[in-house]
């Protein structure tokens, strides 16, 4: 069993592997930080997104050694319903979720979006997002919500 | 540093209050506090055509619904709340909300064909205009008015004409109605609503944008094992034989009962690892039509019956010279209803009961399904409702619910089902495929049949 000392939401934690191929979203899930969601297992849904050291990356594509010593942010770590993060008030504030599955990743996309380019186009948007899928069809107020967050929305 | 990260959830702790059993899941940090609205401190009463099957005054002056159906993520928490707060005379923020619990709700049908609001809805509606009736009749004995001269606003009943009024609460605040839903009780004139109609915030959706959401996918209790169920290669095949060795190597114990396989493991990733090194032998089978016939293959079946939807006009007659005769057909092939994250549920099967948690559309229908299922009684089955990954057609949740309860009776713990991404696309009840011919004559721009 070995010890990876991963910097989780702001916080330092000791996580124990036997397997150093396990994917950072079953660590993330099995310390209770449920917000990244299993949607394919492959990269190409995007439900699972967290920010590692500030950039957007899939967390069932990430492992355990992958992430030692680095910083990993959950949506957990942006804010709460009484202290949201910007861009998680901004898609509370425009109603995004439907199931709300996809949810997560999507913000999590949002914000390293918004981090390299404070003042997307949508079109910019659009193509920072593509890779998340919503299967009730949100993408729009997705946009919205995002563009919202940057001050460009109307 | 100590950090403050929710320890894996769910404790889980029951408390025996004033008779009732309440019983509320909770982590240190966050919580899924199911039971929390139980109505007070009487029994639930489950009938659907009484007003305590769906409400509950409470003590504080909030009122509690019960909805059987459930929100799928197309905002029935919301709607609900509306239509009986509007009904009701009370504000949306006081109205409490419980769906889906075969312990808690009345058997309202499945979640499915747009029948939330149509047909859930409406049955609440008619409860709550029944309720506010007996709301109105209890004040006017208190006050010694005249029911006709008192209105139902904000929680209160009061004199039209204004002065002081009696709360809900105090009217009949944690005590039964003990009252049929009157069908014809006469509903709020719509050009009055001051609730319905207006675009309120669903109040899921904060929880949904921090975190703070707890899914079927979500939900743990304690002492609960993860398993994963191996799928056989072709429906009709048979297990031959299985080496146990090549998943116990990882950690995870196999269940085999007949041509069922499962791992389970107290690490939900030790599954996924013994489910892929698994090695398991199945018999061939091959009876499934190859996929580009399916149409040709439908047309040909013996099993398939033929419905005619309309038959209009004169089709047996011989059409007039100059008629022009128009055919086409539609197929759709079975597709799969694919919700973003495959199906889950989470069971714990005891000798003489069970209680499963489901994102299941239809947890009373199911109930009997699952006391069936398992040899026990109905009333010793209970299924309680958490969301799921959306719903656009029947997923796979119920069937990893009774994954979930094989497993969990077969070790003695309460067992977490996750399927795969490929478990869905391989498995989950497919929408069926369906052939649709259509012919028309016109003839002078008009429809001769």
């Amino acid at each position: 069993m070995d010890s990876y000392t991963v910097r989780i939401n702001g916080f330092t934690r000791s996580v124990e592997s036997s397997d150093p191929d396990k994917p950072l979203l079953y660590v993330l899930r099995g310390l209770g930080l449920t917000a990244a969601k299993f949607g394919c297992g492959l990269g190409q849904c995007g439900a699972c997104t967290v920010l590692i050291e500030g950039r957007a990356a899939r967390s069932c594509q990430t492992t355990i050694a992958d992430v030692r010593d680095r910083a990993v942010t959950t949506l957990e770590g942006l804010g709460s319903s009484s202290s949201p993060h910007p861009v998680q008030a901004a898609f509370i504030k425009e109603q995004v979720p439907q199931c709300g599955y996809c949810t997560s990743g999507m913000i999590m996309s949002a914000v390293a979006l918004l981090a390299q380019t404070a003042k997307p186009t949508e079109d910019e948007v659009r193509s920072a997002l593509d890779g998340n899928l919503c299967r009730c069809s949100t993408h729009v107020r997705v946009v919205r919500a995002v563009m919202a967050a940057s001050g460009a929305g109307g | 540093m100590t950090v403050p990260v929710r320890p894996p959830r769910v404790s889980r702790r029951a408390v025996l209050k004033g008779g009732a059993l309440t019983i509320a899941f909770a982590s240190s940090s966050r919580c899924v506090d199911l039971f929390a609205q139980d109505g007070g401190s009487s029994p639930r009463i489950l009938d659907p055509k009484e007003v305590d099957g769906f409400f509950a005054v409470n003590g504080d002056g909030t009122v509690t619904v019960f909805c059987g159906k459930v929100d799928l993520g197309q905002g029935l928490r919301i709607a609900i709340r509306q239509m009986a707060a509007e009904e009701l005379g009370i504000g949306v923020e006081k109205i409490k909300y419980v769906e889906g619990d075969t312990a808690l709700t009345p058997d309202q049908g499945r979640t499915s064909g747009s029948s939330g609001i149509q047909r859930g809805g409406v049955q609440i509606r008619q409860a709550a205009t029944t309720a506010r009736k007996a709301l109105i009749e209890l004040a006017a004995q208190r006050l010694g008015s005249k029911p006709e001269d008192l209105v139902a606003v904000d929680g209160q009943v009061q004199p039209k004409a204004g002065g002081a009024g009696i709360s809900f609460a105090t009217l009949i605040g944690e005590r039964r109605f003990d009252l049929k839903i009157d069908p014809k009780a006469p509903l709020k004139d719509p050009s009055t609503y001051t609730i319905v109609g207006k675009p309120l915030p669903r109040p899921d959706v904060p929880a949904k944008c921090t975190g703070a959401n707890i899914y079927v996918h979500d939900f743990t209790v304690p002492g609960m094992l993860h398993a994963r169920v191996i799928r056989l290669p072709a429906i009709g095949g048979k297990l031959i034989s299985v080496d146990e060795s090549t998943a116990e190597n990882l950690g995870a114990k196999v269940v085999r009962i007949k041509d069922f396989l499962a791992v389970v493991a107290p690490d939900e990733w030790m599954t996924v690892r013994a489910a892929r090194a698994l090695r398991a032998q199945w018999s061939e089978w091959s009876g499934l039509p190859e996929q580009d016939r399916l149409e040709a293959t439908l047309r040909n079946a013996a099993e398939i019956t033929d419905e005619l939807l309309v038959n209009k006009g004169a089709p047996e007659l011989p059409l007039p010279k100059g008629a022009k005769t128009i055919a086409a057909s539609y197929f759709w092939p079975m597709q799969s209803h694919a919700s973003l994250g495959p199906s889950c549920a989470v069971a714990d099967v005891r000798a003489d009961s069970a209680t499963i948690w489901t994102a299941s559309q239809g947890t009373h229908g199911n109930r009997r399904s699952f006391a069936r299922f398992l040899g026990l009684p109905p009333e010793k089955v209970r299924l309680i409702y958490l969301e799921g990954a959306g719903c656009y057609g029947m997923n796979g949740h119920e069937d990893a619910a009774a994954d979930a309860a094989i497993v969990s009776r077969a070790v003695g713990r309460p067992v977490r089902v996750q399927w795969s991404r490929q478990d869905e696309h391989g498995w989950d009840p497919k929408g069926p495929p369906q052939l649709l011919d259509i012919s028309g004559a016109v003839a002078d721009d008009r429809i001769l049949a």
